[in-house]
């Protein structure tokens, strides 16, 4: 009887009266004790700190043991781990999961890049902490966090449940500061490699010839399309290999104010996706390319990221919320 | 009019808190004996010895949450479809010797009418998953109905198998013919139809190796995708009792139900279904998943003739028998 006293006494309190024990608990403290028992995760994870999420849910460390079960559906679960670099991307999944989770949900970050997006943090597709998308609870520091960690974060979660607290703390007072970086290095020529047999720049106009007769000389096989904005002007880097001979030609061609060029894709079927890339990022426009259209950002993204005039940080303003997204959370919570 | 009311509330009532209370420690003893299956510890924290108040959390949990109801979905079958399933799992209970003497309803055909009336499970389960405008539930339940279909062949005529052995369709006159020797241990056709009852009451409980219905990596968690809090709950309660009862239910046929070795009594058949079921949770944790064409394949091609066969087998032994 003393074992089921002890655990007891977590959800209410004994009360002595003459010759017998009463046990007395509300239906808050007993709604609050059920909640933080019976947590259940929604399982995904983001990035490598979920392969330390699963590491705590397995033999070593089990989570099983706090009642802790994953549930892949998100209207049975209560709570989300974000275990790893939220990315523009992703901020809107996420924000479409936790809208479907069935309240009362609690949310963890769980890793340096989820908490603040970290050495992450001024990449273009980088979304810094993902409490600009979703209410957090618990901040679980680490880069990945220990299980250790995990479990800590995890039973402070536990307090606050059991304390009845249900707003979220959002982060609003922080706003991250902007930082003007120093400008990117430019290209330094690397060391070029023993099969390169030729290097140059060539004029925008022959590249359909030049590159013909190089595949006509065995150059079959188009390594890679990429370019470099040096501010003036951008320069497109094309590098071209024959694996019979194991030789590489590279050549490069300056584009001024004109950002169109001709496209390979006729001549090599591999420069589709190279060219889309180079659009997406440079915008850069492929003459006669048969599906130009973006290929890493959504498609309604404004911008080309790698360009030197592309304003840093601006691509998460979109999630930082409004007052009213802000009230509506915290009522509704 | 009170006391009769009375008279045929309490054995209900009684029987059905009994229930509930024994189905809410099976989903504990799952995750304990899952956990030992994966060198893990399984509930521990919540409630002293091994986490034993981890069922009640879980329900009072369950009971707290929202109660999600899709916006396209539609609402009337969508609350429909777990009551229904939690009565009529609930209802094949009536016919199972458990708990009383004698179940509340005796009759002639009791294993016909037991079978008939949890056949009836895949109505609500159909509701549910078409209710809830929801592609992954829409294709769980059109697997599960056709797993469930195709499964209930092989499952009736594995029980047939003893039945005719025995001559008598009534639980009573089962557990009367075994007095002497359980099912199982009858040459030959006992392991057959044994073997045969026990793979169709996996998938008839929608078990691993055939949970196709919930296979997390392609349809999130099946039916039940859109279900949240007390909903949920009384589908995750159903397929439980729906489970237990296959287990009393082999029990009953297979061994003995309350004829044991030393002792006889009606504790036997609930303790008989437990080993059944713990049987069950290690085939379920240490087997995988089969595909839907494989599922129904090895249904038709290897086990409705199997189970044909046995029949035949059966109706010769007992032709012989009676008229030698």
């Amino acid at each position: 009887m003393g074992n089921v006293n002890k655990s007891l006494k977590d959800i209410g309190s004994f009360m002595k009266l003459p010759g017998a024990n009463l046990f007395i608990s509300s239906t808050k403290d007993l709604f609050n004790w059920a909640q933080k028992s019976s947590l259940w995760p929604l399982s995904f994870g983001l990035a490598c700190c979920a392969i330390e999420m699963m590491a705590t849910f397995s033999s070593r460390y089990d989570l099983d043991r706090l009642g802790m079960i994953t549930r892949a559906s998100p209207r049975q679960a209560d709570l989300m781990i974000v275990a790893g670099t939220v990315t523009v991307k992703m901020a809107e999944r996420i924000k479409t999961l936790y809208d479907q989770m069935a309240g009362p949900k609690w949310v963890i970050a769980a890793g340096s890049c989820a908490i603040s997006g970290d050495h992450y943090r001024h990449i273009y597709s980088v979304v810094p902490g993902v409490d600009w998308v979703i209410p957090v609870d618990v901040y679980v520091p680490g880069c990945p966090p220990t299980p250790e960690a995990f479990i800590d974060g995890i039973l402070e979660l536990q307090k606050i449940i059991g304390k009845g607290k249900t707003s979220p703390t959002y982060n609003t007072s922080s706003i991250p500061e902007e930082k003007t970086l120093s400008p990117l290095e430019v290209a330094k020529p690397v060391k070029k490699s023993k099969n390169l047999i030729e290097s140059k720049f060539i004029d925008k106009n022959e590249i359909l010839n030049f590159s013909k007769e190089l595949k006509n000389n065995g150059f079959t096989y188009l390594k890679f399309i990429t370019a470099t904005d040096f501010d003036s002007n951008i320069v497109l880097t094309y590098l071209l290999g024959n694996n019979t001979r194991n030789k590489d030609v590279e050549f490069n061609i300056q584009l001024g104010e004109d950002l169109t060029i001709d496209s390979l894709s006729d001549i090599y079927s591999g420069a589709d996706w190279q060219e889309r890339e180079v659009f997406d990022l440079f915008g850069i426009r492929f003459i006669g390319h048969p599906n130009l259209k973006r290929i890493m950002m959504p498609d309604e993204w404004i911008g080309h990221p790698l360009r030197k005039d592309y304003v840093m940080d601006a691509h998460f303003y979109p999630y930082r919320p409004t007052r009213k997204e802000y009230e509506k959370w915290k009522t509704e919570l | 009019m009170l006391d009769s009311f009375i008279i045929f509330a309490t054995p209900i009532f009684k029987t059905i808190s009994i229930l509930i209370l024994i189905v809410a420690y099976l989903v504990w003893l799952e995750r304990k004996v899952a956990a030992k299956m994966q060198s893990r510890v399984g509930p521990y924290n919540v409630g002293y010895p091994h986490g034993w108040l981890q069922p009640l959390a879980d329900a009072l949990k369950l009971m707290t949450k929202d109660d999600a109801i899709p916006k396209n979905s539609d609402s009337l079958l969508f609350n429909f479809g777990p009551i229904w399933i939690m009565v009529v799992s609930l209802a094949s209970f009536a016919l199972l010797p458990f708990y009383f003497e004698n179940p509340m309803l005796n009759v002639d055909l009791s294993l016909m009418l037991f079978i008939a009336i949890s056949s009836l499970i895949i109505i609500g389960i159909f509701v549910a998953g078409w209710s809830s405008n929801n592609k992954y539930a829409l294709i769980s339940v059109l697997r599960m109905t056709a797993q469930i279909i195709s499964y209930e062949i092989p499952l009736i005529i594995s029980l047939l198998i003893p039945c005719i052995l025995i001559g008598s369709l009534s639980f009573g006159e089962i557990i009367r013919f075994q007095e002497d020797v359980w099912i199982i241990f009858y040459p030959v056709l006992g392991q057959i139809s044994f073997i045969i009852f026990m793979i169709s009451a996996l998938a008839e409980g929608n078990r691993i190796p055939f949970d196709l219905s919930e296979a997390e990596s392609e349809l999130i968690s099946g039916y039940t995708t859109e279900y949240s809090g007390i909903n949920f709950a009384l589908f995750y309660l159903a397929e439980y009792v729906h489970l237990f009862g296959i287990c009393i239910l082999g029990s009953i046929i297979f061994f003995g139900g309350p004829n044991g070795p030393i002792f006889s009594g009606n504790i036997l058949i609930v303790i008989k279904a437990l080993l059944f079921f713990t049987l069950i949770l290690f085939i379920r944790w240490s087997f995988f998943r089969i595909r839907i064409d494989q599922l129904l394949k090895f249904n038709w091609i290897k086990l409705i003739p199997l189970s044909f066969t046995g029949l035949l087998l059966a109706c010769l032994v007992k032709y012989y028998m009676d008229f030698n």
